[in-house]
């Protein structure tokens, strides 16, 4: 609305000038978390930019020839580039607006106003920055930045008053405490966020609560103080769920948590229904997984309107990852959580999907109905990046956890070495969606020593399965190699009479019907091939008439 | 770089240490790349430096022909032959002249029943013959060079710019096919096609003896060159020749005591 609103505004001035700028924003926001960074929003407001300003040629052309003569030959320009390129064109349009929303959330938000400062400050370009008052503002810019503790209290009161009322009609508070106090009393302790009014709300609804334990908190709300206090106080109340209702709870933050894209309702809905090493019954699945979601997690997670899952601040996953105590069952753990996100995927792999082929004329045609029928099988082809961040990561917790959750994924992960069908499927399943299934960041790690990947598991199965997954490793290569070209035409080819038959794997399922042998001399392959100067170099092969005999004739050059 | 330029030939150091197979590999760097790129300017050496270089580079190469059972993959011949430093010549030389030189021409047939072999000029023939029938056959062989029959056939010409050979069905008959190599006409597409053919008597070694030359010319095709059908072809058991010469086929007996007659 922001955005309309000041473009409507805009659109005069800017069409009685050729050198007026334009609003240009970005937002951050935690769901994409490789995209928080300040550059990526700078990097955002210059495509814009060049857009908006691809009929003016020579600007144009101005900013090209500074990419050109920079010293990196990269296709991508740095960050430095992107400065200078946009501090070229802010300087050339007079008056542009920079709007940028949810700077809480960028990931380096201290530095963020003074990098602004520096493109900004010998322009006539005004910036708007939102966030929430969570984030220190630097001293310099403080007589610059308004609160709207007070401008937004209204609108919390507005949103807190029909809640107070329900609460009342419900018993839920005495009526001797007069709903204005209430709700003053709690815009008060919002100090202008509204997140932690919704997050109280959220709270104070819950029915373990007595009308004593809610009016407390209400009214000597120390423990309830900030963003932190509330994430504390809402996940002291999960922790009094059933067993089942915590792990689901521990599923969806986990998964959130380290989730290495954007997850949708319907992939987490089975994500969190996956039992390693059982088949996932229909059953299993919580039924209204979207609207459940809210409820399950004491509203720490919301539905987006894309119909993806996040964290209700991006502030909750480090409170998960620092602020809670390590005995705490909602603690989260970067390697652990990542390793069991790698388990649940290859479970799904091995006991969810057919051990045939996906795209049967019959069933399969496109990769939306795959998505249909399958709704986890895109995220489950991240298994190897997850367990590799798992393996990278330093572990801080304890012996016997770090045991277990290892020794589950090496279980999972020899029975997925040793199933050819669900190897076919998963690459099937990764060429349709444009992967190259690869295990190279995974075999490095094993092959970087012992401090990056360890076996531990009580049945010696990682040693072994680690082993296994550098031939598994070694072989995908060598497909790609080979038939890398049609398997990317038709992902089905790894069924196909060429690869079964041409390229051999004792990974994945190949046909019995046909044997290859090389009918080279011995010298002319192998590794001879490669390295000697009496290689012989094959010029003629012929079967003769009778069908009996092959004539092959290799010449071999002087020295 | 100046090895692009030719340049490396000058040093008497480094001539001496260029073999065959540093021509091949360097060849295949430098020309490679390029090969596809009809814009880039092909360095070039100059006559002399090639010539040399061609020299260094076209003793002592040998073929190896190998034969096996398909059905178990037992060697039933195994055996070297060196092939003479003059086809290595014309053959390299060929290719250091043309628009490709990281391609080596080396145009190879074999008979049907793999008993004969042309290997650039020399032909190869092979004879299994059972001492016993308790022990295995044991083969024989014969090296006949066409080039040296050159000279007493008025108007052959087996200067290595063959492009591919072929035996007729009987194997009593040899083409040896070349394409002009400065042919710059879009519309027509020729070959130049030698006849050879077996005059040994039954139970001698075969010895084949020039029979004649004709040209096979047609509208070129729309396909690719090496894609479209052969321009000619020998009966599946007479000495006769059937080529094609723009919208007639002929038919070339060549077996008639030295002399061909042609008939539409």
């Amino acid at each position: 609305l922001l955005i309309e609103d000041l473009e409507t505004s805009y659109a005069t001035l800017a069409s009685t000038s050729t050198d007026h700028g334009y609003i240009l924003f970005y937002h951050f926001t935690s769901e994409r978390r490789n995209q928080c960074k300040p550059y990526d929003a700078f990097r955002a407001v210059l495509a814009q930019m060049v857009h908006r300003y691809r009929a003016h040629k020579d600007t144009i052309d101005r900013v090209s020839v500074l990419l050109e003569t920079g010293s990196t030959d990269a296709s991508k320009a740095n960050d430095e580039e992107i400065l200078a390129a946009i501090s070229i064109l802010l300087t050339s349009f007079s008056h542009s607006i920079l709007v940028f929303d949810g700077v809480d959330e960028c990931e380096e938000h201290a530095e963020f106003p003074e990098l602004i400062k520096d493109l900004c400050v010998t322009t006539t370009t005004r910036v708007l920055v939102l966030s929430r008052p969570n984030v220190e503002i630097p001293i310099d810019f403080q007589h610059q930045s308004i609160h709207l503790r007070c401008s937004n209290s209204l609108d919390i009161k507005s949103f807190l008053k029909p809640k107070v009322r329900g609460w009342k009609q419900r018993k839920f508070i005495s009526d001797e405490t007069p709903s204005e106090l209430i709700v003053d009393k709690l815009v008060a302790n919002s100090e202008g966020v509204f997140l932690w009014a919704r997050l109280m709300s959220q709270y104070l609804d819950r029915r373990a609560l007595a009308p004593k334990d809610r009016l407390e908190a209400i009214l000597e709300p120390s423990e309830f103080k900030g963003l932190h206090g509330i994430y504390a106080k809402i996940l002291m109340a999960l922790e009094h769920g059933y067993e089942k209702e915590i792990a689901v709870i521990q599923k969806i933050f986990g998964f959130n948590a380290v989730a290495l894209r954007t997850i949708s309702v319907s992939e987490l809905q089975v994500a969190v229904a996956i039992d390693p090493g059982k088949v996932t019954d229909v059953t299993s699945l919580i039924a209204d997984f979207g609207d459940a979601l809210p409820i399950i997690c004491g509203a720490l997670v919301e539905v987006q309107s894309d119909d993806s899952v996040r964290f209700v601040h991006a502030s909750f996953r480090d409170f998960l990852a620092t602020g809670l105590p390590k005995e705490s069952m909602f603690s989260f753990n970067e390697r652990s959580t990542n390793i069991r996100c790698s388990t649940v995927c290859l479970s799904y792999l091995l006991y969810d999907l057919p051990s045939s082929p996906l795209y049967q004329q019959s069933r399969v045609q496109d990769l939306e109905l795959l998505q249909t029928l399958f709704p986890f099988i895109r995220y489950s082809l991240l298994w190897v990046d997850h367990a590799a961040l798992g393996f990278r990561v330093d572990d801080t917790c304890s012996q016997s956890e770090r045991v277990d959750t290892q020794h589950k994924f090496y279980t999972i992960l020899a029975k997925f070495i040793n199933a050819p069908y669900t190897i076919s499927v998963w690459i099937e399943a990764a060429r349709a969606h444009h992967i190259i299934p690869s295990l190279k960041c995974l075999v490095s790690l094993s092959t970087a020593g012992p401090s990056q990947i360890d076996f531990l598991s009580p049945l010696h199965t990682g040693k072994l399965a680690v082993a296994l997954l550098e031939e598994l490793s070694a072989d995908l290569e060598r497909l790609d190699q080979e038939w890398g070209y049609l398997l990317d035409q038709d992902p089905s080819a790894i069924w196909g009479p060429s690869i079964t038959a041409f390229c051999k794997s004792s990974f994945w399922v190949t046909t019995n019907a046909t044997a290859i042998s090389s009918m080279l001399p011995e010298e002319a392959i192998g590794t001879f091939r490669e390295s000697s100067q009496q290689r012989p170099i094959l010029i003629q092969s012929q079967v003769s008439s009778s069908g009996e005999e092959l004539g092959i004739v290799l010449v071999m050059p002087s020295r | 770089l100046s090895c692009l330029h030719g340049k490396f030939l000058n040093d008497p150091k480094l001539r001496r240490l260029i073999h065959s197979r540093d021509y091949l590999k360097t060849a295949e760097t430098v020309y490679a790349p390029s090969g596809k790129s009809s814009s880039r300017q092909l360095p070039r050496l100059s006559s002399p430096d090639s010539e040399e270089l061609i020299q260094f580079c076209s003793s002592e190469w040998k073929f190896r022909y190998q034969r096996r059972l398909v059905q178990n993959e037992e060697v039933t011949m195994d055996l070297e032959v060196d092939i003479p430093q003059s086809q290595v010549k014309d053959m390299l030389d060929q290719c250091i002249t043309s628009e490709t030189p990281d391609r080596f021409p080396f145009p190879i047939a074999f008979s049907h029943d793999l008993n004969r072999l042309i290997v650039l000029s020399s032909i190869l023939s092979v004879r299994f013959e059972s001492i016993s029938d308790m022990e295995k056959p044991v083969f024989n062989y014969k090296v006949q060079l066409l080039e040296r029959t050159r000279g007493t056939i008025s108007g052959a010409d087996c200067s290595g710019r063959t492009a591919y050979s072929i035996f007729s069905p009987t194997s009593k008959a040899l083409a040896l096919v070349s394409r002009p190599t400065t042919s710059k006409n879009r519309i027509q597409e020729d070959r130049k096609i030698q006849v050879w053919s077996d005059v040994a008597a039954d139970g001698d070694w075969p010895n084949y003896n020039f029979r004649g030359e004709t040209t096979s010319i047609r509208t070129k095709s729309m396909f690719d060159e090496d894609t479209s059908p052969d321009l000619f072809a020998f009966h599946s058991t007479d000495q006769v020749l059937f080529y094609i010469k723009w919208n007639t086929t002929n038919a070339w007996r060549f077996d008639e005591h030295g002399k061909y007659g042609n008939r539409q």
